[in-house]
């Protein structure tokens, strides 16, 4: 053992590698019999630790400052370049959002606002005489429906021994006109039974047209929509352009309300 | 232009414990780590300072505990990591008396972890303990005793660094630093007890 140095640089020497093989056994030997130099090593050792862990948190704290503005300035550069894409993504989604608020209140409008009464309204027009087809003799019930005298209508009607499909027709518009639903399906359903029987097709696609917008005052959904769905199917229907599938479906949304 | 090398658990682990090239593989781990354990951190009542701060102690333990042989490997670097952050978090709001600590979203790691080792991360009092204990030394002592021991610098060049004479009024100082400071412990061994296990993690 070199005599030159304390107790405690020895145990310096020691923990810094800084002795030879044999003053290194000899160290060890002493320190075997003595706790207080044993305790002393080990303070000595955890000192040198504690050294190095403030080296160390030196060390990352200098990288930690500079790491920070790293991932800052990513971070800005990220949201730098998402800036665009997520305006247009925002952009996109308000006219999707308003778009969709709009057809739900459209539908929300339509639902409520359907009523039978208000799909009759609007597709309903007094038949014009003027535009009669089949017989061009005029009767005087036809006389009578061309200058809007109901109540003459019905009553030459009533007096008639065997009505025409033409009487048949002219007294369900009249009835229809004056709000008496039963007899205006009734005599607008007997103009498409005697064509059918006499195989003919005098005021036929009228008589279904009318038909269907009594059964639809009525609220005869289960007859109504048939013959709207005929008229709407047959591109040559003299009412085809009046039934389109948007009326179609109001009225089977007037049904389902029902 | 700084080149961002990617280092695989086993490198960086074999970097760490050697101390070569510590700086590229710091940042890697920032990098890698730092944001997920700050949303972490955020997410259980802790503020951007707070993840910060614990993210610089977590690295500082998981480096200490790699040298130490202490980290086995059983579960990957990130696992790790984030099980030290949610200890340390832990011990960090049950320090501040926070009621709501059985509240933190623990996510269940995937794979094992070092639960042993990430458990024995100190508080943060015993730590401020171990640095209160360094910084009593004063500014030429920890400059020469970080070059010496944390820098690995050859007696000559801490000549030079600290601007002494010779080698010998070096080694002189150092010896001086080196007593100042055992002889703390040893008038306190309470102290002495705290350091060691906190420098342990035992």
């Amino acid at each position: 053992m070199n005599d030159n140095y304390t107790p405690t640089e020895q145990l310096i020497r020691f923990m810094d590698g800084d002795m030879s093989g044999d003053e290194v056994a000899t160290l060890e030997k002493e320190l075997a019999g003595d706790p207080a130099r044993q305790e002393e090593l080990e303070n000595l050792r955890n000192t040198r630790m504690a050294v190095s862990r403030l080296g160390l948190q030196m060390q990352v704290a200098s990288i930690h400052a500079e790491m920070m503005n790293e991932l800052k300035a990513t971070e800005k550069d990220n949201v730098r370049q998402l800036s665009p894409v997520r305006k247009i993504t925002q952009f996109t989604l308000r006219i999707a959002v308003g778009l969709f608020i709009l057809i739900v209140a459209g539908g929300l409008y339509q639902y409520f606002s359907i009523s039978p009464d208000k799909l009759f309204n609007d597709k309903y027009a007094a038949f014009n005489v003027g535009t009669s087809r089949g017989n061009t003799q005029q009767s005087q019930v036809e006389i009578e429906y061309a200058k809007k005298r109901y109540e003459q209508v019905v009553s030459i009607f009533e007096g008639i021994q065997n009505p025409t499909v033409k009487d048949h027709f002219y007294a369900g518009l009249a009835y229809l006109s004056t709000n008496n639903l039963d007899k205006a399906v009734l005599n607008l359903s007997s103009v498409l039974t005697k064509n059918a029987s006499f195989n003919t097709n005098e005021f036929q696609d009228d008589a279904e047209y009318y038909l269907a917008l009594s059964y639809l005052k009525q609220q005869d959904f289960d007859k109504a929509v048939p013959l709207f769905e005929k008229i709407n199917a047959d591109k040559l229907h003299l009412y085809h352009d009046k039934v389109g599938n948007w009326f179609l479906k109001e009225v089977k949304i007037a049904k389902w309300k029902k | 232009m700084e080149v961002v090398k990617n280092y695989t658990d086993s490198e960086l682990l074999e970097a760490l414990r050697s101390g070569r090239g510590m700086n590229p593989v710091l940042k890697f781990l920032y990098r890698q780590n730092f944001e997920v354990l700050k949303v972490y951190v955020i997410q259980n009542s802790g503020s951007e300072q707070d993840a910060e701060d614990i993210f610089q102690e977590v690295l500082v333990s998981f480096i200490e505990l790699v040298r130490l042989e202490k980290f086995r490997g059983d579960s990957s670097v990130k696992t790790f990591l984030y099980a030290l952050t949610r200890n340390t978090w832990l011990n960090e709001l049950k320090r501040k008396g926070r009621a709501d600590v059985r509240e933190m979203k623990f996510e269940k790691a995937k794979d094992t972890i070092d639960e042993d080792a990430a458990q024995k991360i100190a508080g943060r009092e015993s730590r401020k303990q171990v640095m209160d204990v360094v910084e009593k030394l004063g500014e030429q002592c920890k400059k020469i005793l970080l070059a010496y021991y944390y820098e690995d610098r050859s007696m000559k060049e801490i000549v030079d660094i600290a601007g002494y004479d010779s080698e010998q009024v070096v080694r002189n100082k150092k010896y001086k630093c080196l007593k100042q400071l055992e002889q703390m412990l040893t008038a306190d061994p309470n102290m002495a007890k705290t350091l060691k296990k906190a420098l342990n993690y035992e």
